[in-house]
């Protein structure tokens, strides 16, 4: 039976309605670039975290922590306000924060041109009881959650505090909040 | 990049009644009200604000558009030999169908949370804090590269018809998601006997475990971070992409199975 | 290689699923010519769903192979070309009907200066209200929304078309318009391929008929064209007296050829000839007797027959 509508048995294709010529290939065809992008990207991957294996970013040592056991108020000499971590170094949230809050540059800057950087660490899981100075400080703003961060004015009014592990954008903005209120 | 699947996606998502409201309410009102609230009540913001508005939010807004936008013309497969789809009758390849797909729906979601990012920043403004152009910026390219990888993950694991892997990829977005909303704290004290003490060590290991997952999984970029580090994170550039590519591969790779559309292999 | 004049050509077709436990498709050939119309037929499970996704690239089988005029199925320049009717079509409940044709023409990959006239020629062409046209597909009907179905085929202005029951969920309007498709579409001289549990429609439509079973081409009927060998031949006639002297002359002239009758009515016979030679003889006979012949024509082998006989009987 001959063919109405005149191909020629594959050798030449029709014209299609769009004319849309091109370079003809299966539709299960992989994209080449894809292969290779993911190939290349992973490749990179493994390169770098052999190369490079878990550098700490603990910018915790851009920020100058003085210990809640030897801060005295007469160290505050330029009438700062004052920010007190309380944290643990069992807890994970309290990690979690050093990792990436504590490590953003945005709050590192607020922190040490605004704030008297306290560290209170909870030491009941591994002692068994806290220092008389942590204890007090833990009544005294009852603190039972960790992290949790309270500023404080420098004759001791309590400005704001902070429960739990934050996004650095958010520790930030409430950093500068208090900074704003707390100099009223 | 096929123009019809891209356009007719993201119509999918404005057009059908539903979706749109709980989008605008899952992904405007809410984060929108609580920054709003929060802030006239002079509070600190709470954590579950926190997740709407980053990654957490994306997927929230992802979730309520995928059931319907990426399942379009895939088939259902009862039986062998049930439904044949209509759309791969068309000449377009598998790989372009996936990746158009992916970006449609990596868009509006990716706007939809831009767009909120925005709204709460002025809401933030308005009460004074600080919002420079390049924070705002850096957000909106965060929540854009979050719904893109998200996307790209969701994809896969809609399109992988091992339902093993599908179950795993469902188990480990919950634990996820169930990680970033539980309250990210730590109970200070002695360690507690018992029960109690198993249950705090236990939230733990939860919180930790959630965590791990995101990293690995779902990893991100913190644009903002970069934009001022002193030494660029390479590092976390090279996961996002590796991860984001292995996903659309896996994706694509799926389409053109042997047997994609029948459950039986 | 590919034989002069065939459009779709299926070789050794196998495919199995469920680790070769059930075998779907068993070394299945098949040729449909250019312009051919390709009917399809056979019971549930036989494999033509299967055979559908084969020849839609779909599917990949266990062996041999699928060309659309020389190239295989999977390739895009054939998936430009092809359309398709599925059996059960996935609609977007939020689209409107012209929005999903909209979409298959630009999937389709056509001139997008002429979606807007396509669309409402394609529309119009099935029939559809037009003052359904902007409805959403969540509220047509089972019939309106095959009948988009068939629209959508037309979109593409296909060259070659698989169609799985057209004529599910229509009304006796609704066939027949997809008979006038069909035979819009024979005059243009494109192929197709349909499968349908609707018989007669299938007797008028199409060229030739293959029967599936079990997953083999048990028979390839060809419906067109003169009828050689032995068939039944159908006569009728007016009759006018009460005895039936008609019927009786008939009869006595049939024997007399040896023509045996295999029945015979106060008006009409049913006898079988050896060939269309022996047929024309018949009739000249009984028209010169005076018996006034009112019609002629040879049956075809009924189509339900197929699925009366045996399985495993030979193919033709």
């Amino acid at each position: 039976m001959e063919p109405i509508d005149g191909t020629t048995g594959g050798a030449s294709w029709p014209g299609l309605a769009s004319g849309g010529a091109g370079a003809d290939f299966s539709t299960l065809r992989m994209p080449r670039l894809l292969v290779i992008l993911t190939a290349a990207f992973l490749g990179l991957r493994i390169l770098l975290t052999v190369a490079a294996p878990s550098e700490a970013v603990t910018g915790g040592g851009a920020i100058p922590w003085i210990d809640a056991r030897e801060f005295r108020p007469v160290m505050n000499r330029g009438r700062k306000l004052v920010v007190y971590e309380f944290r643990a170094d069992w807890s994970e949230p309290c990690k979690r924060m050093d990792e990436t809050t504590f490590a953003s540059k945005q709050v590192v800057q607020v922190l040490n041109s605004q704030f008297v950087t306290v560290r209170v660490t909870d030491r009941q899981k591994e002692d068994g009881k806290n220092t008389p100075a942590v204890s007090d400080l833990e009544k005294r703003f009852h603190v039972s959650l960790l992290p949790t961060l309270v500023i404080t004015r420098p004759d001791g009014g309590e400005v704001s505090t902070l429960v739990g592990s934050t996004s650095a954008l958010s520790t930030y903005h409430f950093l500068t909040r208090a900074v704003r209120s707390g100099s009223r | 990049m096929n123009r019809a699947i891209l356009k007719f996606t993201a119509m999918s998502c404005f057009l059908d009644r539903i979706k749109v409201v709980y989008v605008i309410f899952m992904g405007l009102v809410i984060p929108v009200g609580m920054k709003w609230e929060t802030l006239s009540r002079g509070a600190a913001e709470s954590q579950t604000f926190e997740m709407f508005t980053g990654s957490v939010g994306v997927a929230l807004v992802l979730t309520g558009l995928c059931l319907g936008a990426a399942g379009t013309s895939t088939s259902r497969s009862a039986y062998s030999g049930e439904c044949l789809p209509l759309i791969f009758s068309r000449p377009l390849t598998r790989a372009e169908y996936v990746v158009t797909k992916w970006c449609a729906i990596a868009l509006v979601c990716g706007a939809i949370t831009a767009l909120q990012n925005i709204l709460v920043a002025f809401v933030g403004m308005c009460f004074g804090e600080v919002w420079t152009v390049q924070i705002i910026g850096a957000q909106v390219l965060e929540r854009l590269l979050d719904a893109g990888i998200l996307s790209a993950a969701f994809l896969a694991t809609m399109l992988a018809r091992n339902r093993i892997l599908q179950v795993f990829a469902m188990a480990a977005f919950y634990v996820w998601l169930v990680g970033q909303t539980l309250p990210p704290v730590s109970v200070a004290g002695p360690n507690l006997p018992g029960l109690d003490g198993v249950q705090v060590a236990g939230g733990q290991m939860f919180f930790l475990a959630s965590h791990r997952i995101g990293d690995f999984l779902l990893p991100g970029i913190h644009v903002y971070e970069a934009m001022n580090a002193l030494n660029f994170p390479w590092i976390e550039l090279v996961c996002y992409v590796s991860t984001l590519l292995v996903y659309l591969f896996a994706a694509v790779a799926m389409t053109t199975r042997r047997d994609f559309f029948y459950g039986t292999d | 290689m590919q034989q002069p004049g065939v459009c779709i050509e299926v070789r050794d077709l196998s495919k199995s699923y469920k680790n070769g436990r059930v075998q779907a498709l068993d070394s299945v050939n098949l040729a449909v010519y250019a312009g051919e119309v390709l009917g399809l037929i056979g019971p549930n499970g036989a494999g033509k769903s299967t055979l559908f996704g084969c020849l839609l690239g779909l599917l990949r089988p266990d062996a041999g192979s699928v060309h659309f005029d020389g190239k295989p199925v999977d390739y895009l320049s054939v998936r430009r070309i092809t359309g398709y009717v599925p059996e059960r079509p996935d609609f977007e409940q939020w689209m409107t009907g012209r929005l999903f044709l909209e979409y298959h023409h630009m999937l389709s990959r056509c001139d997008p200066s002429t979606m807007a006239a396509t669309v409402e020629e394609c529309l119009t062409t099935v029939e559809l209200d037009p003052a359904v046209w902007g409805r959403r597909l969540g509220t047509y009907s089972r019939g309106m929304l095959q009948r988009l179905n068939l629209a959508q085929l037309l979109v593409g202005k296909p060259r070659i078309l698989l169609l799985d029951e057209p004529t599910l969920g229509l009304d006796p309007v609704g066939v027949k318009i997809v008979r006038k498709v069909i035979r819009s579409f024979r005059q243009s001289g494109v192929t197709a391929i349909i499968n349908s549990h609707q018989l007669d429609e299938i007797e008028r439509e199409c060229d030739r008929v293959a029967f599936l079973r079990q997953g083999k081409v048990e028979k390839i009927e060809n419906l067109k064209g003169s009828v050689s060998g032995p068939h039944v031949l159908f006569l009728r006639w007016t009759e006018t007296g009460s005895e039936g002297q008609h019927s009786s002359l008939v009869r006595s002239l049939a024997q007399s050829m040896g023509v045996t009758v295999q029945e015979a009515n106060r008006s009409w016979a049913r006898v079988g000839v050896a060939g269309g030679e022996q047929a024309a003889r018949l009739i000249r006979e009984v028209v010169a007797a005076g018996v006034p012949v009112e019609e002629a024509v040879a049956e075809r082998a009924r189509l339900e027959k197929l699925f009366e006989s045996e399985p495993g009987s030979q193919g033709q």
